[in-house]
């Protein structure tokens, strides 16, 4: 219980600055109090609508996110592995990087159109680099006579690749997929500007037009929430499975 | 001579070349080398000389720029569990336990069907190694010397016919280095292993070689093949000062003091230059 307090106390506080200015502005179009909000995210827990949207904004985010890992892991490995891999991809990736990839919208829309899949690939333009970029460096930094004990010991180039490379790279790889996660929220907003009929960046935007600012501030804190909780299911995963690197040494 | 035994692994003329940012270095010259059956040959040598290249060169993890490496007169063409290696700085893999490690050879797809009895296999290494209770600890909760018995262990697991050894000692301290001298002599008897072992420790080389290769300094050329003519297990030879022992020391100090006396002079007159 304490230890929660400890890990947590500065959101309680956050929350507590919120309300207080809040009640000082007293308008609730320029910025509603907390309990003005959770009023509303009430009502719209209530009345359904507030699943709907979470709904289809997490499987936006989460495929977005997991088309990123899919693609952006085995990608990160090969780069980081075959020298020609890394001079074919390196400079594209460099160069595509710093492209705003918000500033696509109009192009997903022509390609892709107007449905689910413009807005997975959208995030998933964005998601992809952290991923690619933090496996290709985990790569990279596996020591090289860790890579010569296991072929000593017989391991095939394959069994290489599985064995050793793939979880001396893991932490750094989570560490991607840490980012991409958020990355994938944020961008989710972006997406959801394409033609959209549901969604919590949707939601925002109707409720914006609205004035309707306790309904943008639920949408908002819904968001929040959900980019938390699946960043701390990645960092639990990460914990458990990268004991040995996490933990440091005495 | 017919009873001369025929050699394990065989160097033919060896020459190592690197390109340091355009440059050729030179890391080894012409190394003609044989190591025999059930022998422990030392490579010693100033640093730099290229005793570790020369060592895997040997494992199959280099190949070289001119001449032949042959095992059972086979050319070597890369890495192979009949060649255990083991490294100064331990190498082992942080996220396996010590049993997974010193199993690890034998869970690879060429072990899978080839060797029955994995497990006692791997009970009976931990057993030599004096690692028994610490099956489930992993690498970063063991000390130096422990972690190194685990990287013993894990090269002898595959049953390799010769153990390369990089100054597997290098990295722990004077008291762990000399027990762990003590148990790699033991483990080398009860198993009868070929051993082929880079240090530059002369002391070290007196103790546990049957043969020292003296290495000249870069680029390595071999300088002398000195027989170590004692018995093994020189430890108390060494307590009593036996005379042949210091002779030993002495004749190696004096072959590789010129060595480093050579490479300084180089380096001084490089630099003037």
């Amino acid at each position: 219980m304490r230890n929660a307090f400890t890990r947590y106390y500065s959101v309680i506080l956050a929350l507590i600055a919120w309300e207080a200015a809040a009640r000082l502005v007293d308008n609730k179009v320029f910025l509603p109090t907390l309990t003005a909000v959770a009023a509303t995210l009430g009502q719209l827990v209530l009345s359904g609508e507030l699943m709907t949207h979470t709904a289809a904004s997490t499987f936006r985010a989460v495929s977005g996110f997991a088309a990123a890992a899919a693609i952006g892991i085995p990608l990160g490995i090969a780069m980081g592995w075959y020298r020609s891999c890394e001079n074919f991809f390196s400079p594209l990736v460099s160069l595509s990087y710093p492209v705003p990839k918000i500033g696509l919208i109009p192009l997903f829309i022509l390609w892709l159109g107007i449905g689910n899949i413009s807005k997975i690939a959208m995030i998933l333009a964005a998601a992809i680099y952290p991923v690619v970029l933090s496996t290709y460096t985990g790569v990279k930094g596996t020591p090289l006579y860790v890579v010569w004990s296991a072929r000593s010991l017989g391991a095939s180039e394959g069994e290489v690749l599985r064995k050793i490379i793939f979880p001396y790279a893991l932490p750094h790889i989570l560490t991607g997929l840490r980012l991409a996660m958020g990355i994938s929220w944020i961008l989710l907003f972006a997406a959801e500007m394409i033609a959209a009929q549901s969604g919590l960046g949707w939601l925002i935007l109707y409720a914006e037009r609205m004035l309707d600012t306790p309904t943008v501030f639920a949408a908002l804190v819904t968001i929040a929430v959900l980019g938390f909780l699946f960043d701390r299911l990645i960092l639990g995963i990460s914990e458990r499975l990268c004991d040995w690197y996490t933990e440091r040494t005495a | 001579m017919s009873a001369e035994p025929t050699p394990i692994l065989t160097c033919h003329g060896i020459s190592k070349e690197f390109q340091d940012g355009g440059r050729t270095v030179l890391a080894l010259h012409d190394i003609h080398m044989q190591v025999l059956p059930g022998e422990f040959v030392v490579l010693l040598g100033p640093s730099g000389c290229g005793k570790s290249t020369l060592l895997y060169l040997m494992g199959g993890h280099l190949t070289p720029s001119a001449g032949e490496m042959r095992m059972h007169g086979e050319p070597i063409v890369g890495p192979s569990p009949k060649r255990g290696m083991v490294f100064q700085d331990f190498a082992l893999f942080p996220w396996l336990t010590v049993r997974e490690n010193v199993g690890f050879g034998l869970s690879l797809r060429w072990a899978r069907h080839r060797i029955e009895s994995r497990d006692a296999q791997i009970d009976r290494l931990i057993g030599m190694v004096n690692l028994r209770g610490f099956e489930n600890a992993k690498p970063r909760h063991l000390s130096g010397g422990m972690r190194q018995r685990v990287a013993i262990a894990r090269a002898l697991a595959t049953d390799p016919e010769i153990v390369l050894m990089d100054e597997p000692f290098g990295a722990l301290d004077a008291q762990t280095r000399d027990g762990m001298q003590r148990e790699l002599m033991r483990i080398a008897l009860e198993t009868n292993k070929t051993i082929v072992f880079v240090t530059h420790s002369i002391t070290e080389a007196v103790l546990l070689a049957d043969r020292v290769v003296v290495l000249t300094a870069r680029p390595g050329r071999i300088k002398k093949i000195v027989p170590m003519d004692l018995p093994r297990l020189r430890w108390n030879w060494r307590n009593d000062f036996s005379q042949r022992f210091l002779e030993l020391i002495g004749l190696l100090e004096e072959l590789l003091s010129s060595e480093i006396h050579d490479s300084v002079e180089e380096g001084m007159s490089g630099k003037t230059r």
